[in-house]
């Protein structure tokens, strides 16, 4: 019974996500709004009235979460919920992020098994669109918490679990933009290259590992840059699937800090892949061939 | 810019300026231009010897349109602006080899934008280029 209630609510969201903003646009056009005396808006669009069930509504839905004995099945579905909440109303739950958190706490630090590993992915996607929709006051000191778990999650063997983790990082370090001397992107950075170097780690995992470091590179540059740099050794490797890498190396070559050297070295590698075989993925090679030419000169012009 | 970059990279270019591929033959003459804005002097050599015969073929081919056309006459601009000396030449060279094909392989309209664009990128030849074309134009008496 209660399911099929979230349910309903899930799909009334999506609703609101694509018409409610329509009801908005067409007071705008010449429909004369009724006001109130005091000359505020008294017509109630479908975000306004949301907006003011959200803080009741997540009370409600956390406190029946948080229970450890809520079966599986419910605490995926209210994760659900609160993720599509967020898709209409970015920010919309900073007021309860200590709930938040614990329940995402005690959740993630459960390890995954076949039958708990949906609930894992669910909680994650939750997490990143929480992080990536709310200002960083609002959890910066709930991060101690979460970050070691998360971190966890990171070395899962399941790969769905792993990349999820991976893309709640990513969203993080969006969000904290510039991150300085934090702990954990000492461990992201680890947990990446261990990926990155392992030759039978799943494509899902590695594509949302060479994200990260794009991530890194653009968000904490302060850290990787102290670095070897062996990270871009496993990112641009000359076999396999390279869609990714050169999307992270125009990402990176385009926002980032880099060397010359580093330039140099991308060159020659995309240089390289327009001699492979096959038109996939090569317009997107020229793009990024033409965003490091372009960065080449400025490298050079700095020094 | 490192020459020996350049060195592997204008060889690989190359193999994309033809007409198998429009669209990553757009591309590849995008990134020619930008190499010849970027670094003029390394690079025109270059591609004056590698590439600019092929282009002179792409640019009168009917298959030449709409962004590939752009990319093409982006290449004449930046061309001529690494070395104004070639202008001339490269009028030359592409009027020449027009008229010499079968009817239907050549767009003379893309000629003709090609030629506007190395007059725009150098101006100074724009009376001697006016003078020459301008004999070709007949003056029919009004019946």
């Amino acid at each position: 019974m209660r399911l099929e209630v979230w349910a309903t609510y899930v799909t009334l969201l999506t609703q609101t996500r694509l018409y409610g903003a329509g009801s908005q646009s067409r007071d705008s056009v010449g429909v004369k709004r009724k006001r109130t005396p005091d000359g505020s808006d008294s017509e109630e669009t479908a975000y306004s009235l949301l907006q003011s069930q959200v803080p009741a509504l997540a009370k409600a839905l956390l406190n029946q979460l948080k229970s450890p004995r809520t079966p599986s099945g419910t605490l995926q579905a209210g994760f659900g919920l609160l993720h599509t909440l967020l898709q209409v109303l970015p920010g919309s739950l900073s007021g309860q992020t200590g709930l938040i958190v614990s329940i995402s706490k005690t959740i993630l630090s459960q390890p995954p098994s076949t039958s708990n590993s949906t609930l894992h992915i669910s909680c994650l996607q939750f997490t990143s669109s929480f992080f990536a929709s709310h200002p960083p006051p609002t959890f910066a000191n709930s991060l101690p918490v979460l970050t070691p778990v998360l971190v966890k999650n990171l070395g899962e063997k399941h790969p769905r679990v792993a990349s999820e983790a991976f893309k709640a990082f990513s969203a993080l370090l969006g969000t904290l933009k510039p991150v300085k001397s934090q702990d954990w992107v000492e461990l992201v950075y680890q947990e990446a290259i261990a990926r990155l170097g392992n030759h039978v780690t799943d494509a899902e995992v590695r594509s949302c590992a060479e994200d990260i470091i794009g991530d890194l590179w653009i968000n904490a540059s302060d850290t990787v840059q102290a670095k070897d740099g062996q990270e871009w050794e496993h990112v641009c490797r000359a076999t396999g699937r390279t869609e990714g890498a050169v999307k992270v190396v125009t990402r990176v070559a385009r926002e980032a800090d880099v060397t010359e050297q580093w330039v140099n070295g991308c060159v020659d590698w995309a240089t390289k892949l327009l001699t492979k075989n096959g038109r996939t993925g090569k317009a997107e090679v020229f793009e990024c061939l033409s965003v490091l030419l372009s960065r080449c000169v400025l490298c050079i012009v700095q020094l | 810019m490192p020459a020996d970059l350049l060195r592997i990279l204008i060889p690989q270019l190359k193999s994309y300026v033809s007409t198998t591929d429009i669209s990553l033959q757009s591309h590849a003459l995008s990134l020619f231009a930008l190499l010849l804005q970027l670094s003029p002097k390394s690079t025109f050599p270059e591609v004056e010897r590698e590439v600019l015969t092929d282009v002179y073929g792409i640019s009168c081919s009917p298959l030449t349109s709409g962004a590939a056309l752009d990319s093409v006459l982006a290449f004449f601009a930046a061309l001529v602006e690494a070395d104004f000396q070639i202008a001339t030449h490269v009028v030359s060279s592409l009027t020449r080899n027009a008229p010499e094909k079968p009817k239907g392989d050549v767009s003379f309209p893309n000629v003709a934008k090609c030629v506007a664009q190395v007059v725009k990128s150098h101006q100074v030849i724009a009376a001697g280029v006016i003078a020459e074309f301008s004999k070709n134009l007949k003056v029919f008496p009004c019946q």
